[in-house]
């Protein structure tokens, strides 16, 4: 076996419950929405991604803030030394709730835009006011002196628009954009031609972002997720499987990535059965895609297998059947038309009215 | 060529860690770490010594002398090495002056 590595990174996917309905959402399609982690379960879990060398946590969802035991998690994260993030759509950010994560010791708040005018964002967010209620939410985190992030994913339908967005950013105090094209699994699979950009269009957007990146050096950072569709090369996807990073869905079961719960025949342990550590350090699926011994050509000769590592698991897994294969984003994969393919045929006239948007798992409470 | 003088527009202003970051032992490694939004930067013992000191409470020319105090060293010595090292923080955002 190779080198076990520490997990420097941790998320946590409290819930998968989720008040927006974006068409590109990477939580699974089906999901049961009764067996949420209760908090004693989360708890110990923080406490044991810690003692394994966990240095940041990240609260994602879905929609973290429908927790209620938000507060005590972050807490709880603090109280093992951890840094914080939240990961939210800022819906339910309240005045009074900013407060009170603030209060916790929440180290960073991120929220996500869908555009940077109500009209798009609410379209493609599938929910009435979504954009204004954000915007309150920045104001709310800033009162309660949150350090803000912002999230926008990119599609044909905005990434015209870095500019805006970048602008939008820095006028909302943000102190990092990321600005991430869109990766086609879950939802944003089902869309993938209605969302996947031309290449003209993901050709101007680069070369805006590095020009206006220059300008922006020490104000606000701005981290740029490649569209892998459209490059040579395959993202070093989680810089490598059970390597750096873990996540733990709603259910408590981990994972090597989030989108690794949809990869077939792969069977995941779960927190409430297992340590955090065992997991890590014995279990099949952290060790199934670990190291390079796993790798089939053209990966296993590759000069670049330790700088990709092959690339992105589920991706090989949703457009080949095979996780084992070489990510098919390889222009050296023997799939690699696959993905050509999806290129030639994105759909440039289709509208938003093509969209097939997230369904919600599980209640929904009001917020 | 250290023993340069704090002629920077910068002596005069209190160098301080920015809101989102902050600075801790690696319980697994014993090594100093800045942790930010989602970036975590493993730090040498000189910069450790440097951002420890970066808290708005004191100018970059105090700054300087309270650490040439500390190791005994000459007055400007450690100028442009602390200079450096404060500039390449601010480049990343993760450093500001107040």
């Amino acid at each position: 076996m190779d080198l076990i590595h520490r997990p420097y990174g941790f998320l946590a996917e409290l819930t998968y419950r989720c008040p927006l309905h974006c068409p590109y959402c990477s939580n699974p399609h089906k999901w049961k929405g009764d067996v949420e982690l209760t908090s004693e379960e989360w708890i110990k879990t923080i406490k044991e991604a810690a003692e394994l060398g966990v240095l940041q946590i990240g609260f994602s969802g879905g929609e973290p803030l429908l927790r209620k035991d938000l507060e005590l998690l972050i807490r709880s994260a603090r109280g093992v030394g951890l840094y914080t993030n939240l990961i939210t759509s800022g819906l339910g950010l309240s005045e009074t709730r900013a407060n009170r994560l603030s209060e916790a010791g929440l180290d960073n708040v991120q929220i996500s835009f869908q555009a940077t005018e109500s009209t798009l964002a609410d379209a493609i967010a599938g929910v009435a006011s979504s954009h204004a209620n954000k915007l309150q939410a920045v104001e709310n985190a800033k009162q309660a002196g949150l350090p803000l992030s912002l999230n926008v994913v990119l599609h044909r339908f905005n990434i015209d628009n870095v500019s805006g967005i970048i602008e939008f950013a820095e006028n909302l105090g943000a102190t990092r954009l990321e600005l991430a094209n869109t990766q086609y699994y879950g939802w944003a699979y089902r869309n993938r031609s209605t969302l996947m950009p031309t290449r003209a269009q993901v050709d101007a957007a680069a070369k805006t972002i590095s020009k206006t990146g220059e300008r922006l050096t020490g104000k606000m950072k701005i981290l740029y997720v490649l569209p892998d569709y459209f490059g040579s090369r395959p993202k070093p996807c989680m810089n490598g499987w059970g390597r750096k990073y873990i996540t733990v869905n709603p259910g408590g079961f981990a994972l090597p990535c989030p989108t690794a719960w949809e990869i077939p025949n792969l069977r995941f342990d779960t927190v409430r059965e297992n340590s955090i550590r065992w997991i890590w350090q014995e279990s099949e699926s952290f060790n199934r895609f670990r190291g390079t011994k796993w790798m089939p050509e053209p990966c296993r000769s590759c000069p670049q297998k330790e700088i990709d590592f092959g690339g992105c698991r589920c991706q090989a897994a949703l457009l080949t059947g095979d996780a084992s294969n070489t990510d098919p984003a390889c222009d050296l994969s023997p799939h690699h038309h696959l993905v050509q393919q999806a290129v030639a045929d994105n759909a440039n006239d289709a509208g938003l009215d093509t969209l097939v948007f997230r369904q919600n798992t599980g209640p929904l409470p009001s917020i | 060529m250290h023993e340069l003088s704090i002629d920077s527009a910068r002596a005069s202003q209190r160098p301080a860690l920015v809101k989102h970051v902050r600075l801790q032992i690696d319980p697994v490694t014993g090594e100093p770490v800045l942790l930010s939004q989602e970036a975590v930067l493993t730090l040498n013992r000189s910069g450790y010594e440097i951002l420890q000191r970066c808290d708005g409470s004191r100018t970059l020319t105090q700054l300087i002398r309270e650490l040439e105090t500390q190791y005994q060293v000459p007055n400007g010595k450690l100028v442009l090495e602390v200079l450096r090292y404060v500039d390449k923080l601010s480049q990343k955002g993760l450093l500001q002056w107040i």
